[in-house]
């Protein structure tokens, strides 16, 4: 029998209210752990890849945080949405060489090859970026 | 565009917490559709963030009400479909304007995906399309495959 004391406010039942609460950490639990594999992979090995699978885990995750934050605590969403940020100058480059590649005319070729090469160093240096900055983020599940 | 807060301060039970984010969530979605029709960057991109977030959601409440997965299979081909424009507009911005045939190319790329993108959207709001679980469970998009949604895009 639950013998805890709670306000009675009209309106509010306690019982769904903890139910909810544990349905929510649950799935932030589940979120962490799957970016917390994404994070151990991609530091064994930066490709871009691995960088997908930790941009996807990260965003479902900071997304999860917007939908429950109401209730439950959303660890280190700053610095989850600083991460989401450098993965996205990574892939943006790897995005922009693939398109560029689908439309480039070969008349233009020598100047989309340039272009080309500045969007493979960026691409390098944000996987670089991302590297650095992984290493300092550890998200704990609450 | 920020995520909205969800109140979910007095929600009756976990599936009634399931809708009340999907109804903020799609409500995102449905507020932005009109951006497909005048096609302008910011808001499309918007528009595909959008898309994304309520699909992760959706995706996790698929478990306890499956009638939503067809919901999250068309917000996925949508969500590309805009990652497609949405990567052409970087280029474009981005490129030398010399390379004029270039440009031209990607340009009609990019009105191709819009278009795909729109049909799919609308479409997806047919009856016993798509979206009818996701309506359904929400409450939300009835008369959009027709009437005003048509008239949107």
């Amino acid at each position: 029998m639950d013998l805890r004391v709670v306000p009675a406010t009209p309106g509010i039942d306690y019982i769904a209210d903890e139910r909810i609460r544990e349905w929510a950490r649950a799935l932030v639990r589940a979120d962490i752990r799957t970016f917390a594999r994404a994070r151990q992979r991609f530091l064994e090995k930066p490709n871009a890849k691995r960088l997908h699978v930790l941009r996807t885990s990260a965003r479902r995750l900071r997304s999860l945080y917007d939908d429950v934050r109401a209730i439950v605590p959303v660890p280190k969403r700053g610095a989850l949405s600083r991460l989401i940020g450098l993965t996205g100058e990574a892939r943006d480059a790897s995005a922009l060489r693939i398109a560029l590649a689908s439309a480039l005319d070969m008349r233009e070729r020598d100047a989309g090859r340039r272009y080309e090469n500045m969007l493979r160093k960026r691409e390098r240096r944000g996987l670089r970026n991302v590297y650095r900055a992984l290493l300092h983020l550890h998200i704990e599940a609450p | 565009m920020k995520a909205r807060t969800i109140d979910l301060s007095d929600a009756t039970g976990v599936e009634d917490a399931m809708r009340r984010i999907a109804i903020v969530r799609f409500a995102e979605v449905l507020s932005l559709a009109p951006s497909l029709r005048h096609g302008r960057p910011a808001e499309l991109h918007n528009l595909r963030i959008a898309c994304k977030r309520l699909r992760y959601a959706l995706e996790r409440f698929t478990p306890r009400v499956p009638s939503l997965f067809d919901g999250t299979t068309r917000l996925t081909q949508i969500q590309d479909t805009l990652g497609e424009v949405h990567d052409r507009d970087v280029l474009l911005q981005a490129l030398p304007h010399d390379m004029q045939v270039t440009r031209a190319r990607i340009n009609v790329q990019r009105g191709e995906a819009l278009a795909r993108a729109r049909a799919l959207l609308l479409d997806a709001f047919a009856a016993y399309g798509p979206f009818a679980g996701l309506m359904r469970f929400t409450g939300l998009g009835y008369g959009f495959g027709d009437g005003e949604g048509v008239a949107a895009l």
